[in-house]
């Protein structure tokens, strides 16, 4: 016994030995590196809420990366802006344009500033005048703004309330097809009381349409009849439930319309309770939404 | 218990440092292991040349047995050293024997159980002989892969509080501390393997040469029968 004992533990002396020798370790995955990415995460709201601004609002504040204003491209469509602007820049800031300074205050005494187009990405001259001398720049004429822009036309900084801004989001599907994402940035250029955003951002919408469509099964002939817009407007209490029954704002006497029409109004109503960010409450207090059967639910 | 599993990421993983990284009770564990491995690896060691050598022995006996030889003179021979099972089996039927004849208590019904009984008896103890040992290689066999898990939930657990400690999942920073605690269940499958084939193959070994003591029993007890009715 004792020679087997002594074999066997020489035997486990030398295997550890060699484990220890050359079982040093795994050759790591040979994982080759990629070069970062940087990545800004930019949620829709910060380009759909801006609103916030004072008068004595100095422009210190933090400047908004030079990525974000690029990506603001799409949802700002290109403005036409008549003139310039580095002609008439009395001192061109170097740094990109604070995204925030282009909300004034609404009791600003200008007319309505044009707000501005954060998709230009080179020196801007808006934040120094704002603070001393109003901005020398013609006013926009309002004929030349494209589509997006009807929501900010003439705000008139006393009457901002959210009703106007629940009015004005039910102009948007009148004015065309706009592409959801257009829908809910209302890319509102006055501040309101409350300092967060007077409407619901993009993302907020596309949680009501989200929480909707799933309860939304339009018929079969509805989703083959085509050009179908079924607008109900709803009204809802603060705890997300219907305070009355959704209501159909473009009545038809197409069959199909109606099927499409009551199959919108039960989804609306099988949904509820509706979650929403409560803080919200007066935005969306209001909300008529647009139901297309082809993308199954437009905004 | 934490400030054994500090949760640094090493620079290397190899055996060693997994070891010397682990927790105490996963270290006693490994090193439980280990020396339950080397222990049955002895045993196996040591099992298998028994078993062969007794083997050869047999058959060696067997053919002296059966040439034809004096069994007296096979008997003196070998009473001075019985180093198998058979030879001791050979020796014990053959002293009751002698013992009955010096007596002169030689009813026949007598002596045939008396030899009978110190055969068993001598089967009995050598098989007891043979076997011992056997049961620890079981024992590991079936133990040895759970203590080994103990090991590893034992890791593990520590693993993951160290990782709540430190508030990174960083897979770099998790997979020393999971690593070190498998090789806990590594350690123990690594000592169980061997010992559970080791088992089932060497009480196989030690069933056939039983079986082979019982037989060479029976018949020597048949011609020590015949012996005395021929002497009556």
């Amino acid at each position: 016994m004792r020679v087997a004992l002594s074999v066997s533990t020489v035997g486990h002396a030398a295997i550890i030995g060699w484990g220890l020798v050359s079982l040093n370790g795994v050759d790591p995955y040979d994982a080759t590196m990629q070069p970062p990415l940087p990545i800004d995460i930019v949620s829709i709201a910060e380009f759909t809420e801006i609103t916030v601004g004072t008068r004595d609002g100095d422009e210190t504040l933090e400047p908004t990366p030079p990525e974000p204003v690029e990506e603001a491209e799409p949802v700002e469509q290109p403005q036409p802006d008549p003139e310039p602007e580095a002609v008439e820049a009395p001192a061109p800031l170097p740094e990109p344009v604070p995204l925030r300074t282009a909300a004034l205050t609404p009791d600003d005494p200008e007319p309505v500033p044009d707000p501005e187009p954060v998709v230009e990405a080179e020196p801007e001259p808006t934040p120094e005048p704002l603070a001393d001398a109003p901005i020398p720049r013609i006013k926009p004429t309002p004929p030349a703004r494209p589509q997006p822009a009807v929501a900010e036309t003439k705000p008139e900084p006393d009457q901002f309330n959210a009703d106007n801004i629940a009015a004005l989001l039910n102009k948007i599907p009148d004015s065309g097809g706009t592409s959801p994402a257009t829908t809910g940035s209302l890319t509102p250029s006055l501040g309101t009381a409350s300092g967060t955003g007077g409407t619901l951002t993009v993302s907020e919408i596309d949680a009501l349409r989200g929480q909707i469509s799933r309860c939304w099964s339009p018929p079969v002939a509805v989703l083959d009849a085509g050009e179908l817009r079924v607008r109900v407007g709803m009204t809802l209490n603060q705890d997300g439930t219907l305070s009355r029954p959704p209501e159909l704002l473009n009545p038809s006497s197409d069959p199909i319309f109606n099927v499409a029409a009551e199959a919108a109004i039960r989804a609306i109503n099988r949904c509820q309770p509706y979650y929403l960010p409560p803080e919200k409450f007066h935005v969306w207090q209001q909300v008529n939404l647009t139901f297309d059967p082809r993308e199954l639910l437009g905004g | 218990m934490l400030e054994a599993t500090t949760l640094s990421a090493p620079s290397e993983v190899s055996m060693l440092s997994l070891f010397l990284q682990a927790d105490i009770v996963v270290k006693l564990v490994m090193i439980g292991l280990l020396f339950a491995s080397i222990w049955c690896w002895a045993i196996i060691f040591e099992k298998v040349v028994t078993y062969r050598r007794t083997r050869g022995r047999m058959d060696q006996f067997e053919k002296v047995f059966w040439s034809g030889h004096s069994l007296e003179e096979l008997y003196q021979s070998l009473s001075a050293r019985t180093n198998h099972a058979m030879a001791a089996l050979f020796v014990a039927a053959m002293r009751e024997w002698k013992r009955s004849h010096e007596t002169g208590a030689l009813s026949m019904m007598g002596v045939q159980s008396r030899i009978d009984k110190v055969m068993d008896v001598t089967i009995a103890r050598e098989t007891a002989r043979l076997e011992g040992r056997l049961l620890f290689l079981a024992t590991v066999g079936s133990a040895a892969p759970f203590i080994g898990l103990f090991g590893t939930v034992w890791g593990i657990m520590n693993s993951f509080q160290a990782i709540a400690a430190s508030e990174s999942t960083n897979l770099a920073v998790v997979a020393p501390g999971i690593a070190e605690a498998l090789f806990a269940t590594a350690l123990g499958l690594l000592a169980a393997i061997p010992a559970v084939i080791a088992y089932n193959k060497l009480s196989s070994d030690v069933n056939k040469i039983i079986t082979r003591l019982e037989g060479f029993a029976d018949e020597f007890s048949a011609i020590l029968s015949r012996q005395l009715d021929e002497r009556n």
